[in-house]
This record gives structure tokens, sequence and C-alpha cells, in this order.
């Protein structure tokens, strides 16, 4: 039930290959490509201070490292997992598919798409650079919490050069999501009006919209921080301190949805194809994702409940209105599996782990919208849960969904199913085991960002099971290398459409030629080109 | 494809930020709230502009490789270091984007 | 508060995870296996919407009404704490007790004394960065602010040894900084503050 791409009609591509290809290549498959594998290591490195940590708070007492051990490992895991991995690989998922789903040959500005890569590893490398240097490893957190990461609390060169990684790998994300954004703008194949964007594709444009509006004040964080460090008077005071906070916040809570949106959009595809059926409510995906990305600019304050020096009831009351686009999109999913005729493979159970998790983080943030509640929970436990539910549970397995869904377009090999079924498996024991603890144990009165707790505090037997659920998924992630490198040796060929897809990227051969599409293109008469060919049904929209 | 629908799109999303902004004036006049949050409205606004007119570029060859675009990362990146290192980094990073831009015209001019 | 949020959040969850739940097994391949054309109900969803809205205007009534509760709050403060957080540790001294201090040593955190069942107002500053001060037993923390004097009004409960944490990242003893609430009855209460100032029984 696939359909077959048409026979090429021009001579073959033979692409860049070796250290040329990989340093120069523009291509926006190849650029996003070498973006995934280098977040792959940053998740590589992330990871493993996650498991160090989780290590060493098994228990009360230092077992593991140091206090100040503990503070850059906790900075780093933070920086790496926000700037380095989870950001990146959200926009490359765009990257690759948003110039392939509006059926457009290449990128818009592919050396400005290069150049966002290129900032983004050098940058990284530069952040995982700053380990060296006395005071370094940010390990002021990956917010730079000021005034404590000023040059009084953290003099050197090392903060300074995490603040330069930092800022690099920033301007890379802004023209990452500008190079999209030109592509949807300018790059949509004909007939291929808005509404018959792909779901992925609007979920990129809003993800889009809300980069380059809110990455900027990072980079007014950010350099306001490096000369307040050298001697200019950037943040006096209470206000200055507050200053820094709204400039930081304001990138802070949109990068969050940024790292969300690809993977809404990714899974809603999945739920659609995976139920043999258009998505339900398509006109109310897009404009729900758009209300959604609008909604998140307005709602920085909401990190700042604590502080007394914000508006608490303007950013309680837009916080909870994100409650709503955010359901509707729950009712789009719900709406597309009711009717279908679900096949359960493991893009569909990580995207269905994907909603069913999500849930918890994103009404835990409701719960932390309203400031009497935040009072009690903020820099608790209680809020690394909520965001690693978010997040991990949430993003991660999003992520995975996209991984596997996606991978046999990409390389043109099928990943194992009864691996992927195993890691989805174990990646769920283990990640409510790790995360749903640190709900109770937070709101018992375990602070954040602490190297030690007292056995006094009650707080080891939680601690203990939480390291218990990060080794389990840890196994879960041995479990995806296993499959990667057990695929690639089995190399079952994919084919252009293995899943019955519905979009254009399926219309091609897997992996699609260096333009993307060899021949005509289908007819594009909705959001579903693939859909119209099979003779199914338009959704009555 | 024009970018005209596109650029309407961008536009109205700029408008409901600029609906929560002024929104934001009900509850209080503190200026970096309104800071930060107005200059992202404008920016937005801004983009929708060149989106309007946007349109998709003639037929022409795309890149296949830009070792331009390399140098000037390099060159970006120890400009943004000499933040931390010093001068020394300054000028190799001055330097580096100086022959990437130069490379870049080649590619893109000279063929 | 909670009493409203966490019943309202376990609802939201049953509900979705009982129709993804029975999408699953109802609509699985096998058990259903032409899938029906998508036939978008906008009615439905734009009541999903506006119940949703519903929901939300309920939640954010009463997250607005316990917050003008608190700052319209006009009950007399029966006794005021000046709270100095630095790095690491607290210094606790009471305005209507000249001299006595309660402060971090080497050996121990120090220990808040403060009558419970009244109202009591800290008055919370900082020396150099950006602390907070939580008491978990009382649900609330404020951040000791830069620049800034923070004050707030707690009833705190009975106990002997309430425990209190910095709850704001503040570096290499962040920990560490910790301190214990004895909240004492009146009686209690007064005969400590005798003793405490060196005044006779």
């Amino acid at each position: 039930m696939s359909v077959v791409a048409p026979a090429p009609t021009r001579p073959p591509y033979a692409p860049l290959r070796g250290v040329a290809g990989t340093l120069f290549a523009t291509d926006h498959k190849a650029v996003a490509g070498r973006t995934f594998v280098l977040a792959f290591v940053f998740f590589l490195g992330g990871g493993v201070l996650a498991l160090l940590m989780r290590t060493e708070l098994m228990a009360p007492g230092m077992q593991v490292t140091s206090r100040t051990g503990y503070d850059e490992m906790f900075s780093m895991h933070g920086a790496t997992m926000i700037y380095l991995f989870v950001t990146p690989v959200a926009l490359a998922l765009g990257t690759y598919f948003v110039p392939l789903q509006v059926g457009a040959a290449e990128i818009a500005g592919p050396r400005v798409n290069l150049l966002g890569f290129w900032l983004y590893a050098l940058g990284g490398l530069i952040v995982w650079l700053s380990w060296f240097p006395r005071n370094g490893a940010g390990q002021a957190a990956w917010t730079a919490e000021y005034p404590f990461s000023d040059s009084t609390s953290l003099p050197g060169t090392g903060m300074d050069i995490w603040i330069v990684g930092v800022s690099l790998a920033t301007v890379g994300a802004i023209l990452w999501a500008g190079c999209q954004l030109a592509t949807i703008v300018a790059r949509r194949a004909p007939g291929m009006t808005l509404l018959r964007m792909p779901v992925f594709t609007w979920a990129m444009l809003a993800t889009c919209l809300m980069t380059v509006a809110s990455f900027p004040s990072l980079l007014g964080a950010m350099g306001g921080l490096l000369l307040d460090r050298h001697g200019v008077e950037v943040f006096p005071g209470a206000g200055g301190a507050a200053a820094y906070q709204h400039l930081f916040w304001f990138y802070g809570h949109p990068v969050v949805y940024t790292m969300f949106f690809p993977f809404v959009g990714v899974a809603l595809e999945i739920l659609a194809t995976f139920s043999r059926r258009r998505v339900f409510g398509y006109k109310g995906v897009a404009l729900s994702l758009l209300a959604f990305a609008a909604l998140s600019s307005a709602v920085w304050g909401h990190h700042m409940f604590t502080t007394g020096q914000v508006s608490n009831l303007y950013f309680s009351l837009t916080s909870h209105m994100l409650a709503v686009p955010a359901g509707m999109e729950y009712v789009a999913a719900i709406g597309t599996l009711i009717g279908g005729a679900l096949l359960l493979r493991t893009p569909m159970l990580f995207a269905l782990g994907f909603f069913a998790q999500f849930l918890i983080g994103g009404l835990t943030g409701i719960y932390v919208a309203s400031p009497p509640l935040d009072y009690h929970v903020h820099d608790s436990y209680f809020v690394v849960a909520h965001f690693h539910y978010t997040l991990f549970a949430g993003s991660v397995f999003g992520l995975f969904a996209a991984i596997y869904h996606w991978w046999p377009k990409v390389t043109g090999i099928m990943l194992g199913e009864r691996l992927g079924k195993l890691q989805f498996w174990l990646l769920v024991l283990g990640t409510n085991l790790t995360f749903f603890p640190m709900f109770l144990v937070g709101y018992d009165g375990m602070p954040r960002r602490v190297a030690d707790y007292r056995a006094s505090d009650g707080w080891t037997g939680l601690n203990l099971l939480e390291t218990l659920g990060s080794y389990v998924v840890a196994l879960g992630m041995l479990a995806f290398a296993a499959n990667v490198v057990a695929s690639w040796l089995a190399a079952r060929p994919a084919g252009p459409d293995p899943w019955g897809g519905q979009t254009l990227e399926w219309a091609t051969s897997s992996p699609p030629p260096r333009h993307n599409f060899d021949g005509p293109l289908p007819p594009i008469r909705s959001a579903e080109p693939l859909m119209d060919l099979r003779g199914v049904p338009e959704a009555s929209r | 494809m024009r970018g005209r629908s596109a650029a309407l799109v961008v536009a109205a999303w700029g408008l409901a930020n600029l609906a929560l902004a002024t929104l934001m004036f009900a509850f209080t006049t503190d200026l970096m709230s309104h800071v930060v949050y107005w200059l992202a409205v404008v920016f937005v606004l801004a983009i929708a502009v060149p989106a309007w007119f946007a349109r998709d570029p003639p037929r022409r060859r795309l890149p296949e490789a830009s070792a331009g675009t390399l140098a000037v990362a390099v060159g970006l990146a120890f400009l943004a270091l000499g933040a931390a290192l010093g001068i020394w980094a300054v000028l190799m990073g001055v330097a580096g984007v100086l022959v990437g831009l130069a490379v870049l015209g080649m590619e893109r001019w000279i063929r | 508060m909670q009493a409203v949020y966490l019943p309202v959040a376990l609802a939201v969850v049953v509900v979705v995870w009982v129709l993804i739940g029975f999408a699953v097994v109802r609509y699985r391949a096998g058990r259903h296996d032409t899938p029906r054309p998508t036939r978008d109900r906008n009615a439905l969803e734009i009541a999903i919407a506006t119940l949703l809205a519903a929901i939300v205007a309920g939640l954010v009534a009463v997250t607005f009404s316990a917050n003008a509760r608190e700052t319209e709050n006009d009950d007399p403060v029966r006794f005021r704490v000046e709270a100095l957080a630095y790095k690491w540790g607290w210094q606790f001294t009471y305005p209507s007790l000249p001299g006595v201090v309660d402060r971090t040593t080497e050996s121990r955190p120090p220990i808040l004394h403060v009558p419970a069942g009244t109202t009591v107002e800290v008055v919370l500053r900082t020396q150099d960065v950006t602390h907070a001060f939580w008491v978990p037993a009382v649900r609330f923390k404020s951040d000791a602010w830069t620049g800034a004097v923070n004050r707030f009004r707690v009833v705190f409960p009975p106990g002997d040894h309430l425990s209190g944490h910095c709850a704001q990242y503040c570096g290499l003893r962040h920990s560490d900084m910790t301190f214990t609430v004895h909240a004492m009855g009146a009686a209690e209460f007064r005969a400590w503050a005798r003793r405490a100032t060196g005044r006779p029984a």
C-alpha cells in the first residue's frame, strides 16, 4: 500500500563524501544528519552526567564526587541537554523534513543553514571545553543564575567560555529556524496552500516563530552577563538582577516549547499514519499550535513567582490559558485514534507514550501556574519532576517516535521491531520509576540543585528508587544502540514508503536523492497527498 | 509559491503577541517586563514584511558545498571567544570572517 | 487550593488515559480493520475548547482569590523576624528582642524561634547572591533578592524541629544552608524570650 517514487530522470547524483562532505556539504539532509549525530553525542554526555548525579544522590553522603563536582555536573547536564541536545535535534527534524514535506528541492538559504550547524558545533565544543578552566563548567546552572554567575562568585575564564559557547549554539538555532521559516513562506510546491501543509510542518512553523522571536533575548542576557563580568555594570541592584531574569526567561520559556512542538507534530502524524486515517481536527491543530506558541511568549514570569519582582497575576493568568490549546491537541490525537485501524508498531507505541506521559508534565505545569501552589514547590524536586515529564517522558519519547518513524526514510533500512518494543517498555518503566517519586520527595521538602541531603530528611528510599529507575533508562538506551547496530548489519531495505505514509516525504526514495524528488510530485489537493493517490476519501474539514 | 499567505500568518501571530503584551499593562507597568515583550513583537511584525514579498527564486544552481561557511563560523567563534580570551582571539576571528566572506563570494559569483 | 487543582488534574488524566486506552483496544487492527474516513466535528471541538476555557477560568478564579486573600490580609503581625541569608548560612534576629541572634555555626544550623499559630512577619534580605527561605511545613518560600527586602507573613504550626532550607542555588554549600524552626506555644515562647534576652524568669 505504498506509493512508488517516479523513475529518476537525471544522472545519478554523487554526494560529496569523506571529510569534505562532512565539513562543507550544504544539502539540508546532510546538515540535519550531522546535527542529529552530534546532538546524540551530547545526549550521551549529558546522560552520563545524569547517571553520575543519580548515583551520588542514591544515599546521603558524598560518595561519587565533591560538592563542586556535583554543581558542575548538574549545570552541564542541564546546559547540554537543553542547548546542545533537545533544541538542536528538534530543529534538525525540521531541517531535514520541512523541505521534503513542502515539496521543495532544498531548504531556503542552504549556506546560512550550514552556518547554523557550525556555530552549534563550535558552540557545543566550547561549552564542553569550559570544564577545564577554574570555575568552569558553567557552575551557575544552565540558567547562569545571576548574580551568582558574576565575576565575584565565579571569577575567571571558565564561565566566560561557557557563555560564549551557549551564545554561539543559540545563534545556530536562530539561523536554522530562519531558514525553515523562509522555506515554509516561499518554497512550498505548487498546490500546497498553507491549509494543505502537513501537521509536522505547521508545528515547525510555530516552532520557528517562537525561536526567532525569543532566542535573541538569550543573546541579550548572555551578552549582558559577559559585559557585566568584565566591569560594565549591566545588571545593578534589585532591578538589574530582575532584568537579567526577564531577558533569560523570555527565552527560557519558549525554548521548552521549541523542544516540544516538533515532537507533537510528528506524533500526530504517526498517530494518523498508524491509525490509517487522516488526522482529526486539522484546522484546530493548526490554530492551537499558533495560539500555544503565542501564549508561550507571554508566560515567562512564572519562573519568577518567588522573586517578588514581577506581576504574578498576569503570568499566572497566561500560564493557565496554555491548557486550552494544549487540550485541543489532545482532542485531535484522540479523535484521530477513534475510528482508525490501529497498528501498534514501535513508532506508534512511542507516540502514544509521548501523549500519555506528557500529560503529567503538562498538568503539573498548570499546578505550578498558581503562585500560592508554586510558592511551596518552586525550586524543589517537584519542579524537576514536572519538567522531566515534559522533556524526557514527553519530548524524548516523541523523539524516539520520530526516529523509528523516519529512520527508514533517512537511511533506507528498517529498525528492528523487537528491540524497539524492548526499548519502549524499558524506557516507560525507567522513566516513571525515576521521575514520579520526585514529585513526592519535592513536595516533602527536597530542594533542587542539592549535592547531598541528610538521612534525617527521610528521602533516602525514594532517591534510591529514582536511581534504580535511571539505570533502567540507561538499559533502554542500550537497547536502542543495539537496535541501531543490529539493523545496520541486517540492512533490511525499507523502500520509499514502509508505513503507508500520507505526506510527500514518502513519495520519494529512501534515502531521498540530492534534490529530494526525482521527477514530478504527486498532485497536492489535500494535507495528505498520498492518501488522495490511494483513493482514501478526503476529510470533510 | 508566493509568501503572502504565510506573511499573513506571521503578522497574525505577531498581533496575537501584541494583544497579550497589551494585556500586561492591566497588571503591571514594570519596565523590563514590557521591554522584552515589545521588542519581540516589533521583531516578529518586521519579519512579516519581507515574507509578504517573498517568492520562489528563479532557477539557479544550488550549492553543493561551502568551505567559506565553515571559515566564517570559525571566525565568528574566535571573535566571540575574544570577549573571554583577549585581543589575539578577536584578531584571528576577524581574519577568519574576512577569509570566509571572500571564499563565499567566490563560491557565489565565480562559476 | 490543592483540593481544587489535584482533583481536576486527576480527572483529566483519567479521562485522557481511558480514551486512549479505549481507542487502542477497540480500534486495533484485527478488531477494526477498516479505518473510518476522517470527518471533522467543529461543533464538538468548539464545545470542548469552551469547556477547557471554563475550567481554566475556574482555576484562575480560585488562584486569584487566594492571592487576594493573602494581599488583603491585615491580620496584625504578632512577631517579626529579620532573616539574613548569605553564602552559606542564615542569621535570624528579632527586632523586639534586641541582642538575640540565631546564626549558622560551624557545627550546626541555626534555630529560628517563633510563636506558633500566630502571624509572624519575616523580613528577608541577602548579603550577597540570591537565596531563598523555605519551610516546607508552611508550604511557602520566598527569594532573598539582591538589593531588595522581601517581606512575607507566615503562620507556623507548632513544632520543635520544622525543617528549613535554602531553595535557591547559591554555590558550594547550598545544600548545607539549612535551618530549623522551633515554633512554640505562647507560654513556652515567652519563657524562651525571657531566657534569650537574659531577663530574670
